[in-house]
């Protein structure tokens, strides 16, 4: 593997998604949502903490998949539709070594996109307040495993893209993101169900998607319970063993693939 | 066989397209190569299956059939790409990029250190003529810069040897006079150059070998001056004043002639019987003009090939 032609195409995928003017537009609305969460109604300091992490890292949350979906719909698709692709796969780089390039470009942008909206929603609250407990660490924890998520819908919205359309990649990628968020729901209803084959669909459903509801720790930031940094540890590292099995699978595909 | 810088054996590529999943042949069991230092014209109307040709030799699609190699290597293995430039049919590139970010990235991708990068890349926009054009973004580039910059682009890494599809379109005729003195340019460097093209004019002069494809088939294979047909004999003769009675006592020979005025232009088939058809003409009142040997041109062979 040549780092140097992957980094490059990273960079260059970088360089593309900072010079578009969309993103920008998206950070603004975000910084505004968690702004004005502050201005909404009279409460306590506490309530006001309360409201303001919730309604950040929310939107944060769903900002961060909504960029991970749309920009991983399209990471490959643009490039064969404007056939800049041809120029690239027909010089001595691999077909693996550009979707990787291109990957983690993306990441690189959905990352710092969402350090810049963590940066926002704690100057909020420590505007806000000088508080006693301090939220801080739990607020960072729960980013991190936001980004683990991201990084895997990420894998998933590349991987759907490498060999469909756009619109059907994204209904499949937001598919796949809400059963992951449901899955313990799913699996519940299927242990309740009379039927045998609802029993194993639903168990085959549990076992095989990503549990993303995993990577979900925003309530408990918002209601001060601590979270372990083993916890931290372990759910990346699944998600991280998620993304990459997924992205290998793409690859795979990717490097069949007639480029029409 | 050792000189052969590209060599295509038997490629086949069928696509399947729309609901019904309907055949298309696009090239079939096409086979030649291209020997080093050569600029080789692959010629053929639209649709020919030029560009699909070039397509599978560059590894974007892979064929249905055959075998491509590329300085001895199968095209698919990426070393056979190091020295190989290739500027696509239609050019759209990163239109965010800045002439000279563009080709600095594509540099990188051929791995040419960025002091090299730094020194070529200026000279390449003098070469293809877009002097002052290095800090323009892409998207302001109009269709015959991008014709250009795809040029550049395919020269980054100076490589030996060069695939052009179609790198004439798109450019009027004194874009294309200094397009195809590039290639000459190139050549005399040392460069072996494939190109494709449905234009045929430019080409004939500049060409070493080419082939002509026609629906997906090579009709026609090797050197210009090879083609029988180009030789041929055909001799046009002009006279002045010649009554529709002689006029169709000749027209017997060659077929009805070319009316203007009082001008007949005939076709001789051969040059052998022009001596004696002048004469018919004389005595049938009319005056020689003109006696012009018609050389065929290489447009008459693909025309010829092209309605089969
Ligand atoms: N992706 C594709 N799917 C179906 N048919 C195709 C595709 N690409 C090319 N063709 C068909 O293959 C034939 C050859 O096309 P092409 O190689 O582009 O010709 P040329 O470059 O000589 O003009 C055409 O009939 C074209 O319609
Ligand atoms: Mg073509």
């Amino acid at each position: 593997m040549n780092m140097g032609k992957i980094v490059a195409i990273a960079y260059n995928t970088f360089r593309e998604s900072i010079r578009d003017k969309i993103l920008t537009g998206v950070l603004l609305f975000v910084a505004l949502i968690i702004i004005s969460s502050v201005a909404t109604v009279q409460l306590t300091v506490g309530q006001w903490m309360r409201l303001t992490t919730d309604v950040g890292l929310g939107s944060i949350s769903l900002f961060g998949v909504l960029l991970a979906v749309f920009l991983g719909i399209s990471l490959v698709f643009k490039e064969i539709d404007r056939k800049t692709v041809y120029t690239i796969v027909s010089k001595p780089v691999r077909r693996s070594q550009f979707l990787a390039g291109k990957y983690i470009g993306l990441l690189l942008t959905i990352v710092v996109n969402a350090a810049l909206m963590l940066l926002v929603l704690l100057a909020t609250l420590a505007y806000v307040s000088r508080q006693e407990q301090n939220p801080y660490l739990g607020i960072f924890q729960a980013w991190l495993l936001m980004l683990s998520e991201f990084m895997l819908v990420t894998a998933v919205a590349v991987f759907f893209s490498t060999f469909s359309s756009p619109v059907l990649s994204a209904m499949f990628s937001i598919g796949i993101w809400i059963i992951g968020h449901l899955l313990s729901d799913i699996r519940f209803w299927g242990e309740k169900s009379m039927s045998e084959a609802v029993r194993i669909a639903t168990d085959v459903i549990y076992y095989v998607m990503p549990n993303l509801e995993l990577l979900n720790v925003r309530s408990r930031v918002t209601y001060h319970i601590p979270i372990g940094w083993d916890y931290v540890g372990w759910t990346s590292a699944y998600a991280m063993a998620y993304t990459l099995m997924i992205l290998v699978a793409a690859a795979f595909i990717f490097s069949r693939r007639d480029f029409k | 066989m050792g000189n052969d810088v590209i060599s295509i054996e038997h490629a086949s590529k069928t696509f399947r397209t729309g609901f019904l999943y309907r055949k298309v042949e696009a090239v079939r069991d096409v086979t030649f190569s291209v020997e080093e230092g050569d600029i080789f014209g692959f010629l053929g109307p639209n649709g020919a299956g030029k560009t699909t040709t070039i397509k599978m030799l560059m590894g974007l699609i892979f064929p249905t059939g055959g075998t491509l190699s590329i300085f001895g290597r199968p095209h698919t293995d990426i070393a056979s790409r190091a020295a190989l430039g290739y500027a696509p049919e239609q050019p759209y590139f990163y239109e965010y990029l800045t002439g000279s970010e563009f080709l600095d990235y594509y540099g990188q991708l051929f791995g040419v250190p960025s002091a090299e990068r730094r020194r070529r890349i200026p000279l390449l926009f003098e070469m293809v003529g877009l002097r002052n054009c290095a800090d323009l973004a892409l998207r302001r580039y109009s269709k015959g810069m991008l014709q250009r910059i795809g040029i550049a682009q395919a020269l980054v890494n100076d490589p030996r040897l060069l695939v052009l599809d179609e790198p004439m379109s798109g450019l009027d005729p004194i874009g294309r006079r200094e397009i195809r003195d590039l290639i000459l340019a190139l050549k005399k460097r040392g460069k072996t150059i494939f190109f494709s093209t449905h234009i045929l004019p430019d080409v004939e002069m500049i060409c070493d070998r080419v082939a002509i494809i026609v629906k997906g088939e090579l009709r026609r294979l090797g050197r210009i001056d090879e083609f029988a047909e180009l030789e041929s004999e055909e001799t046009e003769v002009c006279f002045r004043g010649l009554s529709a009675e002689a006029i169709g006592k000749l027209s017997g020979e060659t077929g009805a002639p070319v009316v203007r005025g009082t001008l007949a232009y005939f076709s001789l088939p051969s040059r052998d019987r022009a001596q004696s058809f002048i004469g018919e003409g004389q005595a049938g009142g009319g005056s020689l003009v003109s006696l012009t040997p018609r050389r065929r041109s290489l447009e008459d062979v693909f025309m010829s090939e092209a309605r089969k």
